[in-house]
């Protein structure tokens, strides 16, 4: 007897009344149902949601709930609504079981493009970001405790796999415009390493890999990790390509401008990413490559190149949405020629390093008739705001006097020169972390490759002509 | 000569300066010990007439002089009508109306006429006969009649035609040597190496006055395109006996003096001390050819004897006249700033510090700024291993420790490798899904 006949969900619910469902019951009964599935309701009806939602427990059938709680946000219409959308979301992220979704990958597809037409960024991030939370903790918790089964799970590290969830969680996060937003995602959900795509993303799996990284470098880069930042648009080249994409354009854009900003120097693409494409993209970006050229001059230069052409590329820049990356780019443009300077001069006058490298023409500059003593006055609070110990102020009768110092420097490389931060003893022992640090990290990477080459080892065709016995043991 | 110069340009007037003279930093050549007729006389043919039209174009006082010695040359080494009257017509604009020697003038048109008639009727012959040598020998007789003309262009694809009739590598090696001829006349040095590249591909091991003649060809055509390295690895390897043997000079194309100020100048501009000395000053071979310029030979000894000042004085009385030189001329400016780079590099080597005032006044730069910015663009340039401070008024000698610069070639080395292998590790986990046999998928508990 159908407990449910009379409800718009009562086929459904009649099958999670089952639950839990074998894998075979489940692609027998409950996916072909949700393969051609058709909101019964033709408007939200809170009564009749609310009865499915609680005829059905998300721990024993993931796959009818989610459902269920995806016609809630398709259907939501006013806040009440979105509330009790909310609420089915967050049992699903607190209850539901990866597992479930694995037998049915599309439904996490789904619920991902029902949040991200909810409307309100905001929300759907939260939600998007309590569902991605919890799948991280199942991927990676299923990931340690069956690790005596590491031959079968060779090659991976954190266990976490891309969903479409993830993306449209970082989406939206930068449609949210949230700064605690901003925050939780990145440190929940886009700081973890992923160990690739695996089958909970399908179609175009490239694009969902660009896509991401994308929208993860734009959350880094608003909350001012730019080598976050950078690594994740650095990600978006990683992958081989057929055509170039305007993801990665866009991605191109915006890391030339952070690069620049960060570094001071050129950002250049992996060697590995196809001239042909490399060519195709500076072409789309022809007006960032050229503003890239006149940032990043060899030794001491003028800003004023530099600033007129981010002048002129106003336009360009508003159109692509990058004029905050751009300001940010100005902002931090006069430390890196200042730091050049120091690659010439030990010391010299502010004034004249003002003139070398045109500070005058700067936006941080005094705009009062640009009067030298303001510009002068501007250029100091800029070199105290830079905070950079290879750059001191030194102010006496003489006027104020920029000295250059080299930082890290265990021997003095200047005749009569002190060195920085309590001499050379310092400096040896920040040596020694940094290349201590390396060695782990170098440790780590090493281990991750030689997993990665035993899990390709492992794969069938390998392992059957492989003269190892113990693999071709295992074939 | 005022080192307030130093980077500036003057002009100088001149009636019908060609497009493609470049105003240098010299305000007047010191003519007082120049004579203009033993200078040309040392030349002839095109090159005598293409040097003096070169300096009547840019020196007023020594135009008229030098228009007169141009159309004596004309009418006495060519036929060339139309040459004969363009410099008439200068000529005529410096000095007042010049009779036209109309004699001449129907002379050369009977002889170009008749000699174009004759050297045709025998290229037809040969062809007719198919006497490639004979043939070769017309076609090289009418680029010559061509060249003499001033259809230097034309002269080259009739030299070209007739590789057709060539039976040997002799025969090519003798024709791409006769274009490296012509081309210099006209300074083109780029076809002159590339017709001389041809020579010695076509021929690896010439006969000792070939080869003498090729690197002489070269030292001129590498120094006529500024290529100052090339000029003193073939200065190194010549020598002047064979040279001399050759009888190349007696062509009146170049000069033994063109070979010593080429390998002076070269050697200035990109040698250190101890190079120069050991390749150019201790050349005997070369030492030579300086024998003919004791200029050359007293600057490159002040140079080397670290009396800088008056190594630049020198430098700038021959570039002063080098101005009117038109292989030297396009080169006045680079070889004195390289000159004087060169000076500053070795003048800042062995101290601990520097005044900067004190390297101004003994360098004779016009300021402490402009020395300031030369030093800025040798130490970005890496040339000069220092720091200025310019609070002080001093440049430090900046010594890297080795350890120091170690660690951070190894920093840097480590932030490119840690970049790209994390990207290459993401492009590994998808190749490795997309194209694993076994299916891609999430292991987890079952």
């Amino acid at each position: 007897m159908n407990l449910f006949r009379g409800s718009a969900y009562s086929n459904l619910l009649s099958v999670a009344e089952r639950a839990p469902l074998s894998i075979a019951k489940t692609h027998s009964l409950l996916v072909p149902l949700l393969q051609g599935w058709r909101v019964p309701l033709q408007e939200f009806n809170a009564d009749e949601l609310n009865r499915a939602l609680g005829r059905v427990d998300p721990a024993r059938c993931t796959l009818a709930y989610a459902q269920i709680a995806i016609d809630c946000v398709v259907l939501c219409r006013t806040s009440e609504h979105a509330e009790l959308a909310a609420q089915a979301v967050r049992r699903l992220a607190g209850e539901g079981q990866l597992q479930q979704f694995l037998e049915y990958p599309a439904m996490l597809q789904r619920l991902a493009d029902a949040l991200g037409r909810i409307g309100e960024p905001g929300l759907a991030c939260s939600l998007l970001a309590d569902v991605a939370e919890s799948l991280i903790a199942q991927m990676a918790a299923d990931r340690i405790s069956t690790e005596q089964d590491a031959e079968q799970r060779l090659g991976r590290n954190s266990g976490v796999r891309l969903t479409p969830v993830h993306i449209e969680c970082a989406r939206q996060c930068v449609l949210a415009r949230s700064l605690a937003l901003h925050q939780r995602v990145a440190s929940q959900v886009l700081s973890v390493a992923l160990d690739g795509l695996g089958s909970l993303v399908g179609g175009q799996r490239g694009r969902a890999f660009m896509e991401y990284n994308y929208y993860a470098g734009m959350v880094f880069a608003a909350l001012g990790e730019a080598d976050a930042a950078l690594r994740a648009w650095q990600r978006v080249f990683a992958l081989p390509a057929r055509h170039v994409s305007a993801i990665s354009i866009a991605a191109y854009k915006r890391r030339a401008l952070l690069h620049v900003a960060r570094h001071g120097t050129k950002p250049k693409l992996p060697p590995f990413f196809a001239s042909a494409h490399a060519r195709t993209i500076e072409g789309h970006a022809a007006a960032y490559v050229a503003l890239v050229d006149v940032c990043c001059p060899a030794g001491v230069a003028s800003l004023a190149p530099a600033v007129a052409k981010v002048t002129e590329m106003r336009n360009v820049l508003q159109n692509d949405e990058n004029a905050g990356l751009a300001r940010h780019l100005l902002h931090e443009l006069p430390a890196h020629y200042i730091r050049r300077c120091g690659s010439v001069y030990a010391s010299l006058h502010v004034e004249r390093l003002a003139e070398l490298i045109g500070f005058s023409t700067h936006p941080l500059a005094a705009t009062r008739g640009r009067e030298a003593v303001d510009v002068v006055g501007a250029l100091v609070r800029y070199i105290r705001d830079m905070n950079d110990p290879g750059v001191a102020l030194d102010e006496s009768a003489m006027g104020v006097v920029v000295r250059f110092m080299p930082v890290r420097a265990t021997v003095s490389a200047l005749p009569n020169s002190a060195l920085l931060g309590g001499g050379g003893a310092g400096a040896e022992r920040q040596w020694m972390e940094a290349v201590q640090m390396k060695v782990a990290e170098a440790t780590a990477l090493r281990g991750r490759l030689e997993e990665l080459d035993r899990h390709l080892a492992l794969t069938k065709e390998y392992a059957v002509g492989s003269r190892d016995k113990t693999l071709s043991n295992s074939a | 000569m005022n080192s307030d110069d130093f980077g500036g340009s003057v002009n100088i007037s001149r009636p019908g300066a060609s497009d493609e003279y470049r105003g240098t930093m010299y305000a007047k050549p010191a003519l007082e010990q120049f004579s203009l007729s033993k200078y040309l006389n040392e030349y002839q043919g095109r090159v005598k007439i293409r040097r003096a039209l070169y300096l009547g174009e840019r020196c007023p006082e020594l135009s008229v002089e030098s228009y007169r010695i141009a159309l004596s040359e004309i009418k006495s080494s060519t036929t060339d009508i139309n040459l004969h009257d363009r410099v008439l017509k200068n000529l005529e604009q410096l000095s007042g109306p010049v009779a036209s020697d109309v004699e001449w003038v129907s002379l050369a048109r009977k002889a170009n006429n008749s000699a174009f008639d004759v050297l045709m009727a025998e290229l037809n012959r040969a062809k007719q006969h198919h006497i490639k040598k004979d043939a070769l020998r017309a076609q090289e007789g009418l680029a010559h009649h061509k060249a003499k003309l001033g259809n230097v262009n034309e002269a080259l694809r009739t030299l070209q035609d007739a590789r057709d009739y060539c039976s040997s590598v002799d025969d090519q090696v003798s024709l791409a040597l006769q274009s490296a001829w012509i081309s210099q006349t006209m300074g083109k040095w780029l076809q002159v190496n590339s017709y001389v590249q041809r020579v010695v591909s076509s021929l690896p091991a010439q006969p000792v006055k070939m080869a003498a003649e090729i690197k002489v060809l070269q030292i001129q055509a590498d120094f006529g395109e500024g290529r100052w390295s090339a000029v003193i690895n073939n200065v190194k390897e010549l020598s002047y006996d064979d040279t001399m043997s050759t009888g190349i000079f007696e062509r009146g194309s170049l000069t033994p003096q063109d070979i010593a100020v080429y390998g002076t100048l070269a050697g200035l501009a990109v040698l250190q001390r101890d190079s120069l000395k050991q390749q150019i000053i201790d050349n005997a071979e070369f030492g030579k050819f300086l024998d003919y310029i004791p200029e050359c030979s007293r600057l490159l000894r002040l140079f080397y004897n670290s009396a800088y000042s008056d190594a630049l004085s020198g430098l700038d009385a021959i570039l002063s006249l080098g101005v009117l030189d038109p292989v030297i001329a396009p080169h006045t400016a680079t070889l004195r700033s390289q000159f004087v780079e060169n000076v500053v590099v070795l003048y800042t080597q062995p101290f601990v510090s520097t005044s900067l005032s004190a390297m101004a006044k003994a360098l004779s730069f016009g300021s402490t700024s402009q020395l300031e910015a030369m030093l800025a663009r040798l130490i970005e340039k890496n040339l000069i291993s220092g720091r200025i401070d310019a609070v002080s008024g001093y440049l430090l000698k900046y010594t890297l420790d080795p350890r120091d610069q170690t660690l951070e070639t190894i920093e840097s080395m480590y932030s490119s490798f840690s970049d790209q292998a994390d990207v290459m590790l993401a492009r590994i986990h998808y190749l490795e899904e997309e194209t694993a046999t076994h299916k891609p998928r999430y292991e987890g508990r079952r």
